[in-house]
């Protein structure tokens, strides 16, 4: 059955798929994309008969992880998805899984996260006089480097050397006679693409939290 | 004579270049040809990288050793902090075959391979046990017999296979500094670390405990300067001096040189030629023993 729900999955959610496992008998973890976990979810709730358990949420540093638990006859399901704290905004599954109200409204109050399409996102467990902004199971980004480290990382990433050649070295450099820069990351796109290849594939990016588009981290 | 390829690393390139200006030289006058490392990225520094994703420092240390490799140079460096990364990289994936395998399979997406072909060499252990001291020593045109130095071997230059071994490059060191012929003060804490790694966790603790620890005895001892043989070592002595007279009014005015600087005096190449006036220590006030301009 747990094949055979994975195709399913796959087949429906296309990219929002990211991977499945099976941690243990009559267990299925599911890793969705947060665009996908509307449809994951209607869709073993449809096709499988699934029932909502509850919703679990947890502070990785960088991101929030939702755990959405499902239980099929036989079968436990855990869709996992991540929600970066920059955008906390999720579908909210209410409209069609009536049972997920309570515990989005609850998810919302302690972690401030958004449950879009939510048709009654009022306060349930804190009271209305609350800070708005003040959500008390949600810490600050934070990532792994030090306010010390960061700059180090981002330089290493970006150029693949840890400091940057400023044009004040480059003046020296030419009055000293020596290469104004020399053969490395700096000056080679192609040696450069090689770094952020092997970062991409040990996963540092991620671990770290490094922003590609930015080049900074995210914290 | 061998032919190398250098790994000059990031500090040299970008906030010292004199000591790359100085190496390059130095080098050429003693016949050690040195080929610039193409395509190569930062060792990784042995800190940060290091202990926030030890994954990728032994992928982007494995991968510019296979560029060597592919080279079939053997590569060298004057910067302690690459030597350290570089030489327990390849030591360490030399014997793990496990971890070889993974780190190969990520460099495999990139068309390179860690054979673990050869052997990272310190630039001392060139100078010693390829060019010699005594081709160095005929080399030595403008001995600096007026000139007190301490020296700073710093720690990783005591990374070695075994613990026998664990003094040979700081040795090494010391005695290309003596063909120099500048006098050496002993200042008693030549082994204590200059503090840049401790910078990370505690910037106070490693300026003022450590650092000016060491300075303070340097001053003591009277040497007109320090000599050191790696580059982030220079850094700590050099910008850290600044910090200590700016946040806490502890003026010490050492000069720092590196040891490649040093010995390209010696050999006969002009101070200014080699752009000792970039250093952000008072290197001015041993132009003069230098040689002059």
């Amino acid at each position: 059955m747990d094949k055979e729900i994975v195709a399913k999955l796959r087949e429906h959610l296309k990219e929002a798929f990211i991977e499945a496992t099976t941690p243990r008998a009559r267990r299925l973890t599911v890793s969705v994309s947060k665009e996908g976990i509307l449809r994951a979810a209607e869709t073993l709730c449809r096709e499988y008969d699934a029932r909502l358990i509850t919703i679990s949420a947890t502070d990785l540093g960088l991101d929030l992880q939702l755990l959405y638990h499902l239980s099929l006859p036989k079968l436990l399901v855990n869709l996992k998805t991540i929600v970066p704290k920059e955008d906390l905004r999720i579908a909210s599954l209410t409209p069609s899984i009536f049972g997920a109200n309570w515990i989005e409204r609850e998810v919302h109050d302690l972690f401030g996260v958004e449950f879009e399409g939510h048709p009654d996102p009022r306060r349930l467990i804190l009271s209305y006089e609350w800070p708005r902004d003040n959500t008390p199971l949600k810490g600050p980004r934070r990532g792994l480097a030090s306010e010390f480290q960061k700059p180090t990382m981002e330089n290493l990433l970006s150029t693949g050397q840890i400091f940057p050649m400023s044009s004040m070295a480059k003046r020296q450099r030419v009055k000293m006679k020596i290469p104004e820069v020399l053969p490395t990351t700096i000056a080679n796109p192609e040696a450069l693409e090689e770094l952020h290849t092997v970062v991409k594939g040990v996963g540092f990016d991620g671990k770290v939290g490094y922003d590609w588009k930015t080049k900074k981290m995210r914290y | 004579m061998k032919q190398y390829a250098m790994l000059w690393g990031c500090t040299v390139q970008t906030r010292l270049p004199s000591i790359e200006a100085a190496t390059r030289r130095m080098l050429d006058v003693l016949g050690v040809s040195v080929r610039d490392l193409e395509g190569a990225s930062c060792c990784p520094e042995p800190y940060t990288s290091a202990l926030i994703g030890r994954e990728l420092w032994y992928a982007l240390a494995a991968r510019n050793i296979s560029l060597a490799e592919a080279r079939n140079l053997e590569l060298t460096t004057i910067c302690n902090g690459c030597y350290d990364t570089l030489f327990e990289v390849n030591e360490t994936l030399k014997q793990d075959d496990s971890l070889r395998e993974r780190i190969n399979s990520t460099l495999l997406r990139i068309g390179k391979e860690f054979k673990g072909s050869s052997e990272i060499r310190h630039i001392v252990e060139v100078l010693d046990e390829d060019v010699g001291l005594d081709h160095i020593a005929a080399s030595v045109r403008r001995p600096l017999s007026n000139l007190r130095a301490a020296l700073h071997p710093g720690c990783h230059l005591y990374r070695s296979k075994t613990v026998e071994d664990y003094d040979r490059k700081p040795k090494i060191f010391e005695n290309l500094v003596r063909l120099t012929g500048v006098q050496l003060v002993d200042y008693g804490l030549e082994k204590m670390c200059c503090g840049y790694p401790q910078r990370q966790a505690d910037e106070e603790m490693s300026l003022k405990a450590t650092l000016a620890t060491k300075l303070q005895r340097i001053q003591e001892s009277q040497a007109d300067c320090l000599v050191v043989v790696c580059p982030g070592c220079c850094v700590q002595f050099e910008y850290g001096q600044i910090e200590l007279r700016q946040r806490y009014n502890l003026d010490f005015g050492v000069p720092v040189l590196h040891l490649a600087e040093l010995m390209a005096v010696a050999v006969g190449i002009s101070a200014g030629e080699m752009g000792l006036e970039t250093h952000r220590s008072p290197v001015g006030k041993i132009t003069a023993k230098l040689g002059g301009q």
